[in-house]
């Protein structure tokens, strides 16, 4: 996504046929005297330690949030998401994300067990393009209210805008069907008819409840805007992440 | 707890799910044997059957494969000296020349039931770690991780060859070898020559193959002779079972290192052999026999193999953290029956959790069972000359390196690979310790990397790190002390400074690669050169050790010729070039007919002009090959690597 040299494909170009999305938690630990998302900005100065993949891969939008709310974790990279979560268990990480399934089938034991503390959700984008609270934690705040809880404002700015595309690319396109550039329309118009057919299915809606939980699922066209959106940066908000990328993680995007 | 123990027992207990644990059984077994194909092969061709399907059937199926490949692939090892999964490597130090003395039988004796009680002291085990591992395992954080890799190394190093600096340095290579690819820290990319394909560097099953498949091969073939020139095997099943009584504290040690060390992530079976043999040696009163026919060297090693995987299914069903290859494929079997692993486990699927421990310790008796029952028809296989095997396995270590990522590049890498590894026999460099450098050069890097990051140097100070670092400092000094101890290599040996030049080239070939990371990593930041820069620092100065130490002027340890060891009447009639060129073969033929022309065309030469069978039988053994491999491929929708011909003109099945 962040054009590397490797990629060689244009995901704008493609026609969508179906988007599914999947939301993400950020928690850390009681250990700093935190209950809750209220108590987020005690974490300021704290210094706390982040474990995952690489900063360019699907956890920039993470990084990216805490750059945002002015934390600075220690990084830690080169790790999958079980040994994250076994180090954040044995306190050498204190600052942790999971995927929406990863945090409700593991991490929330964490929280029931008084060893984690959920903070904040990566929100969804609904139809009108607006961020709101993941589904799944109806009680939790998006990034943006935690955002606002800290600073007392909204967040704005190229920062801003270059974490709602990269949050926009890896949380709603975070599963898809696409099908190559100049498909037919009729096979275009086939596959999604299908596929907006078993969404309708009340079986596959019972069995498929687990999966997708709960999630909005965008059908062709709906899904356009989205992905436009999540792959055109605005040149300010691209300058910001390039920036930040070279500064913070001595990692070069083109 | 107990009531649910046995529930679990009576569901397994009846007869559809014993035979969905006796198919998985058989089917470990069979990979066992053949070399190259291991668990991880068997498991990922099993995968898309599994799908959706009933867990209580399906979990002790595949437990049932994984359990017993460590079972069956002794008999490759201790029958021909190839390690039938890469858990069977150590097996061959003492399996393999009790085999040549005749007394297979006895090996396989001690081998399979040492199996079966390492088995059983996983299973039970993984038991007792369901009520106490968790705070077990949250006690090992980076640095004892790192720590214990460190430890591993300096064993295998010190203890897999006859010079323990040489060791080291294998050790070294491995590890850089292992950095191909991107870079834990920044991705960055290193030693891949801009090739995609060396983009995760290469396929551990290919390294596998090439140091050990091959190598051995060819020798086998030189040397022309049959494994045993003993056609009666006697009675020695039983004796091999005494035996392993008569050891029993070394079977249990042995397990118990199978277990700890399968229950730490990163550290597999291919580790665990190795260490139980180190253990066996270092804890033996009289060293003089291992290495050529002890056969402690085969308890020690078959316990821990098969305890190792009770050790691995520990994190792998408690925290989804796989120990190893095969457990990884475990893990995605899991997911695809509908299971989350982690506190689940104990919790809502405690009846799947002693499912699988049931199956772990049945399949190991049925294993173990049928194997003590076989090992008299199998052992037989040791009078058929090799020169009929070998084109046959030949072929299948070419298939099973096309089925690591299903791409041209495997075979190259397979034969490149292999050239190294025969020369790095020939001149006694450890293979052993390549390999193992190779498997753990990643976690080696990630966990300096990230013990520094966490801790920055206080990661010394934390308790369990010492603990592992006192133990370092034993295992060295232990290991130094029994090599200092020997007596001198004998005048007329392949230890002997004569016509040096071949082995000095060898050397200088280390010395460049080594040079070239050093080119190679200067380029990247801090945090991505660190680690290959290092140790090509530690490897380079050993390296010029070894020079030093090769302008002595008496046979010591530090040289080894093979080609010194025949002389006279003994010299194989062709060198080592000879056979090279017959496993290039191989590749040439694939590379213009494809796949499955191409071996018709190389089994019937083969058999022909190496072998001397007559054209119409080397015809119908080719023949044969390609019906197993075209039905084989026809039904598990395999890939088959296609050649010039195929490129020009369009062939039906299975010529495409």
């Amino acid at each position: 996504m962040f054009s590397r040299s490797k990629v060689k494909f244009d995901l704008d170009k493609w026609e969508p046929v179906l988007l599914s999305p999947q939301g993400a938690v950020v928690y850390t630990t009681p250990a700093f005297g935190i209950s809750g998302p209220q108590d987020l900005a005690k974490l300021k100065g704290k210094s706390l330690v982040f474990g995952g993949q690489s900063a360019s891969s699907s956890e920039s939008r993470i990084i990216m949030s805490l750059e945002l709310l002015g934390l600075k974790p220690k990084y830690v990279w080169g790790m999958n998401r079980g040994p994250v979560r076994l180090a954040f268990e044995r306190n050498e990480l204190n600052i942790n994300y999971d995927s929406m399934p990863g945090y409700l089938g593991a991490a929330s034991n964490l929280v029931k067990a008084g060893k984690a503390v959920p903070l904040y959700t990566m929100g969804i984008t609904n139809n009108k393009g607006v961020l709101v609270r993941d589904p799944n934690m109806p009680n939790l705040p998006h990034f943006g209210e935690a955002y606002e809880s800290m600073y007392g404002k909204k967040p704005s700015g190229p920062g801003y805008d270059a974490w709602q595309s990269t949050n926009k690319m890896m949380t709603m396109l975070n599963k898809g069907i696409f099908l190559p550039a100049g498909t037919p329309k009729p096979v275009l118009k086939a596959w999604r008819t299908a596929i907006a057919n078993v969404l309708k299915d009340p079986d596959f809606e019972k069995e498929a409840g687990k999966i997708i939980e709960g999630y909005p699922q965008f059908v062709g066209e709906e899904a356009t805007p989205i992905v436009k959106d999540a792959t055109s940066f605005k040149p300010e908000a691209w300058a910001w992440l390039k920036n930040y990328f070279k500064s913070q993680h001595n990692v070069t995007i083109e | 707890m107990q009531a649910d123990l046995l529930q679990a027992l009576s569901t397994l207990l009846s007869v559809q799910h014993m035979l969905y644990l006796l198919g998985g059984t058989l089917l470990g077994l069979v990979v066992g044997i053949l070399p190259g194909l291991g668990g991880i092969a068997a498991l990922s061709v099993l995968l898309p059957f599994v799908y959706g399907g009933d867990p209580t059937l399906v979990l002790p199926m595949i437990i049932g494969l994984l359990s017993v490949t460590n079972t069956s692939d002794t008999f490759p090892a201790v029958l021909v000296g190839i390690p039938g999964t890469s858990s069977a490597q150590a097996t061959i130090l003492d399996g393999y020349p009790l085999a040549q003395r005749g007394e297979a039988a006895r090996a396989l004796g001690a081998a399979f039931s040492a199996s079966l009680i390492g088995g059983l002291f996983g299973a039970l085990m993984l038991t007792l770690a369901i009520q106490f591992a968790r705070p077990l395992i949250l006690a090992v954080g980076f640095g004892e991780q790192l720590m214990l890799v460190v430890l591993a190394l300096t064993m295998v190093g010190m203890l897999t060859g006859a010079s323990a600096i040489k060791g080291i340095v294998m050790c070294g290579m491995g590890l850089l070898f292992g950095s191909m690819g991107a870079a834990p820290a920044t991705a960055e990319e290193r030693l891949t020559f801009g090739l995609i394909y060396l983009e995760d560097g290469v396929p551990l099953v290919i390294v596998g193959l090439a140091m050990f498949a091959i190598p051995e091969m060819v020798e086998v073939l030189r040397k022309r002779t049959t494994i045993s020139s003993i056609p009666e095997l006697g009675a020695g099943t039983m004796q091999g079972f005494r035996e392993t009584l008569k050891h029993k504290w070394l079977v249990l040690r042995s397990s118990v290192i199978g277990v700890v060390i399968g229950a730490l992530p990163g550290l597999g079976g291919s580790v665990t052999n190795w260490v139980a043999y180190g253990h066996a040696m270092q804890t033996a009163k009289d060293r003089s026999m291992f290495g050529k026919g002890d056969i402690r060297g085969v308890i020690g090693p078959e316990a821990s193999n098969n305890a190792d995987n009770g050790g691995a299914l520990i994190p792998t069903l408690m925290f989804g953290i796989p120990g190893s290859g095969s457990m990884a494929l475990f893990l995605g079997a899991l997911v695809l029956i509908g299971i989350e692993p982690g506190i689940g486990m104990m919790e809502r699927h405690l009846d799947l959790t002693f499912i699988i421990i049931w199956s772990l310790a049945i399949a190991n008796v049925l294993g173990a069972g049928i194997c003590l029952f076989l090992a008299k028809p199998i052992s037989r296989i040791t009078l058929v000359p090799f020169a009929l095997v070998a084109p046959f396995m030949i072929v299948i270590v070419y298939f099973a390196a096309f089925q690591a990522t299903r791409a041209w590049e495997d075979l190259i890498a397979l034969f490149v690979l292999g050239l190294f590894g025969m020369y790095m026999k020939r001149f006694g460099w450890s293979r052993p310790a390549f390999l193992i450098g190779f498997v753990l050069s990643l976690r080696l890097d990630a966990s300096v990397y990230q013990s520094i990051q966490v801790y920055g140097s206080s990661f010394l100070e934390r308790g369990g790190v010492q603990v592992m670092l006192v133990l370092i400092v034993i295992s060295i000094f232990l290991a130094a002390r029994m090599k200092g101890r020997r007596e001198p290599p004998p005048a007329e040996s392949a230890h002997t400074p004569a016509n040096k030049t071949p082995q000095a080239l060898f050397l200088g070939l280390l010395i460049a690669a080594s040079l070239y990371v050093l080119y190679d990593a200067w380029q990247l930041s801090f945090l991505g050169k660190v680690f290959p820069v290092t140790v090509a620092l530690i490897t380079l100065a050993l390296l010029v050790a070894t020079v030093a130490l090769f302008n002595r002027k008496r046979p010591d340890y530090v040289f080894f010729d093979s080609e010194h060891e025949s002389s006279g009447d003994n010299r194989p009639v062709h060198s080592d070039l000879h056979f090279q060129g017959w496993v290039l073969a191989l590749l040439a033929a694939i590379g213009l007919f494809g796949f499955i022309l191409g071996l018709f065309a190389y089994i019937t030469t083969f058999l022909r002009v190496i072998a001397g069978v007559r054209w119409y039988k080397a015809l119908a053994g080719a023949l044969g090959a390609v019906a197993v491999m075209s039905t084989f491929g026809h039904f598990l929708v395999l890939e088959y690597p296609t050649g010039l011909l195929q490129y020009l003109f369009e062939l039906p099945w299975p010529l495409n």
